[in-house]
Parts: C-alpha cells; sequence; structure tokens
C-alpha cells in the first residue's frame, strides 16, 4: 500500500484529499493508500447526516475560531485538536482482504494498528460497539467509513492530548447518547493519552502510528499525484469549502 | 405549521426526525443523526418519499421503502429504529 506522510492543513482540505483518493482509487488510477494527518487550526468534523444546529455549538466554534466541516462518512462529531489528536485514513479495495466483505470486520482490520500503538504503550486497548476504540474502558478513538464501487474509505481520529474540555464545550452531545453508555458526562467517556498517564508530542504519535500502520499493511512511503490534488481542489469548492454542502442539515 | 421532533437512540446511533406538519401532512420530513447507512445517498431519497404523506401512513412508507430496496446497508440500525424515530416525533 501507498503511504502519504503528514499532512497539516485545514479541514475541508483533508477531507477533499480523503475523497479525492477514493475517486482516484475507484477509478483504478491510484494504489491502495494509508495516510496520517492532523488539522490546523482545530476544527470539527461532522457525520453525513448530522445537524449542525443540533450537534455543534456554533457559537463557541465562531468564537473560538474552530472551522466545521462535514464529511463524506456518517457518524457522529468529532474535534480534531490541532495538537492534541492525528488522523488517520484508508481507501482501500474490498478485495484487498476477507475481513473488508462485513462492516464491523472491516472497522476492526482497518482501525487494528491503533489498537496495537495503545498495546505497545501499556494500555489496556480494544474495540467497543461498531466503531469505538476503548483504552482502560475509555473511548479514545473513533471511526467512520463509507463504501463505494467495491473501494471503503475509512478515516478516524487517535487522541493523545486533545483538550476535552473545549471538545464537551463545542459538540452538543445528547443526554440520550451519553445515558445510553451509562455515563452522565463526556469525561467518563473520553481519555487521552496524556490523562492515562503517556506523554506523547505529535511527532511521536505520528511515528508510533505510522509503525504500527507499517506493520500492518506494508506501506511504500509516496505522494499524492497531480491527478488527485486536481480533484481535491475541485471537492473543496464544491463540497468541504461551500456552505451549502457543510450546513445542508 | 406544527414542527415535530423526536430522537431515537439504536444500538450504534442517534436518529433524529423533524416533520412538518401542516393539517396531517407531512409537508417535509428531515432526518439526522450520527447513525451509519451505506450508500449515505438512502436518506435523501427516504426523506423524499416520506413528504407529503399523512402522518398515519409515515410507518407504513419506511417498511415500504426498506422492502423494495435490497442494495442498503445499516450496520446496528434496523428499520424498527427508523419507525420509532417517527413514532416518538408525532408525540411531541
Amino acid at each position: 500500500m501507498r503511504f502519504i506522510p503528514l499532512i497539516v492543513a485545514r479541514p475541508e482540505v483533508q477531507m477533499a484529499i480523503d475523497e479525492a483518493i477514493m475517486r482516484a482509487r475507484i477509478e483504478g488510477k491510484v494504489p491502495d493508500t494509508v495516510r496520517l494527518y492532523a488539522f490546523s487550526p482545530s476544527s470539527v468534523t461532522i457525520g453525513r447526516f448530522q445537524s449542525v444546529r443540533h450537534d455543534v455549538d456554533l457559537d463557541v466554534a465562531g468564537k473560538l475560531g474552530i472551522p466545521v466541516v462535514r464529511r463524506i462518512t456518517g457518524g457522529g462529531s468529532v474535534f480534531h485538536d490541532e495538537f492534541g489528536e492525528i488522523t488517520y485514513s484508508v481507501v482501500v479495495g474490498e478485495d484487498y482482504h476477507p475481513a473488508l466483505r462485513n462492516v464491523e470486520e472491516s472497522y476492526r482490520y482497518l482501525a487494528g494498528p491503533l489498537v496495537d500503538a495503545l498495546k505497545e504503550l501499556g494500555l489496556d486497548a480494544g474495540f467497543s460497539g461498531l466503531n469505538d476504540i476503548v483504552a482502560n474502558g475509555k473511548k479514545i478513538s473513533g471511526s467512520a467509513q463509507t463504501r463505494r464501487k467495491g473501494v471503503i474509505l475509512q478515516h478516524g481520529t487517535f487522541m493523545y492530548a486533545t483538550r476535552v474540555d473545549v471538545l464537551a464545550k463545542v459538540l452538543r452531545i445528547s443526554k440520550a447518547k451519553l445515558s445510553d453508555k451509562g455515563v452522565s458526562n463526556i469525561w467518563e467517556r473520553v481519555t487521552i493519552l496524556e490523562r492515562e498517564g503517556i506523554k506523547l508530542n505529535r511527532w511521536e504519535t505520528y511515528e508510533l502510528l505510522k509503525d504500527k500502520f507499517s506493520a500492518a499493511f506494508e506501506l511504500e512511503e509516496d505522494q499524492l499525484t497531480d491527478y488527485e490534488l486536481e480533484l481535491a481542489e475541485k471537492l473543496i469548492e464544491a463540497r468541504y469549502g461551500n456552505p451549502e454542502w457543510n450546513e445542508m442539515r | 405549521m406544527k414542527h415535530h421532533v423526536g430522537e431515537h437512540k439504536a444500538r450504534k446511533g442517534l436518529i433524529r426526525v423533524e416533520i412538518d406538519e401542516e393539517n396531517g401532512i407531512a409537508e417535509n420530513v428531515k432526518i439526522t443523526g450520527d447513525f451509519f447507512i451505506h450508500p449515505e445517498e438512502t436518506i435523501g431519497e427516504l426523506e423524499k418519499e416520506l413528504k407529503g404523506h399523512k402522518l398515519e401512513e409515515l410507518e407504513h412508507v419506511i417498511d415500504e421503502f426498506f422492502a423494495m430496496r435490497m442494495d442498503i446497508e445499516m450496520p446496528y440500525v434496523n428499520v424498527e429504529d427508523f419507525k420509532i424515530a417517527i413514532k416518538n416525533a408525532l408525540k411531541d
């Protein structure tokens, strides 16, 4: 698989690149691809079907200069702290491995390197539900995927030093969701590496994740093609940089 | 115009249904939440299908819509979850 080294950019750029890779892969123009990236400035991405009004506190986001971008994938809202999380994405043909045919198994297969990383750090880590990863019983990572024409795009977050107080302020997490998980507030549900006693910076986290993804998928470092960059530019205009898309629900 | 909102927590994800009602007719239906459905375009198609029906017909429309569609995959969510969200909206 191709590996695209860390890209730090705005949320509309990151979301456009993920979709551009998927489109190019569907057209057979690029190989299966793993990449790691970080958001700058700190951003919120919301799931394909989420309601901006219900699920994000837009006043807080506005005051803190946090852009809000809608993903192509379903699932929930994510706070991508500029210096507190790394996002991964994998674009892969469904025929790469038998585990990819089943949605539940595919989440675990593709996000497996994150669990490997947490275990190497000495944490009790594993999957929870469909798409979450927990460390010492609390959520530290979530993933989302879409499937089109035999190709999967899965992306997800890995929190090493996310400011959970900012996360709690900017995301509107419904009471129904928290009480369903048997907890009354976000602090009981979410954790970060730092809170588990492990202090890593962006580069250390990046190198650890890169190692674990390389071990799982045999990666070869390369860069995005001109075709993907052109597609990404069009997608920023048509979708991820466009209020019509971001505020559609 | 009356605005109904109902939520239901499926095994994975919250489903929120908003209905604009005029004289017993669902003039507009919006489905939002943090669930997954593949292909994603399904939700827009379902909203379109629900529009213009009497409130008491909505659950039946949901049943018919999903019965006709074999291409849809909803991890940890089922048709009943959408119907419960509608029921909860109409209680409101």
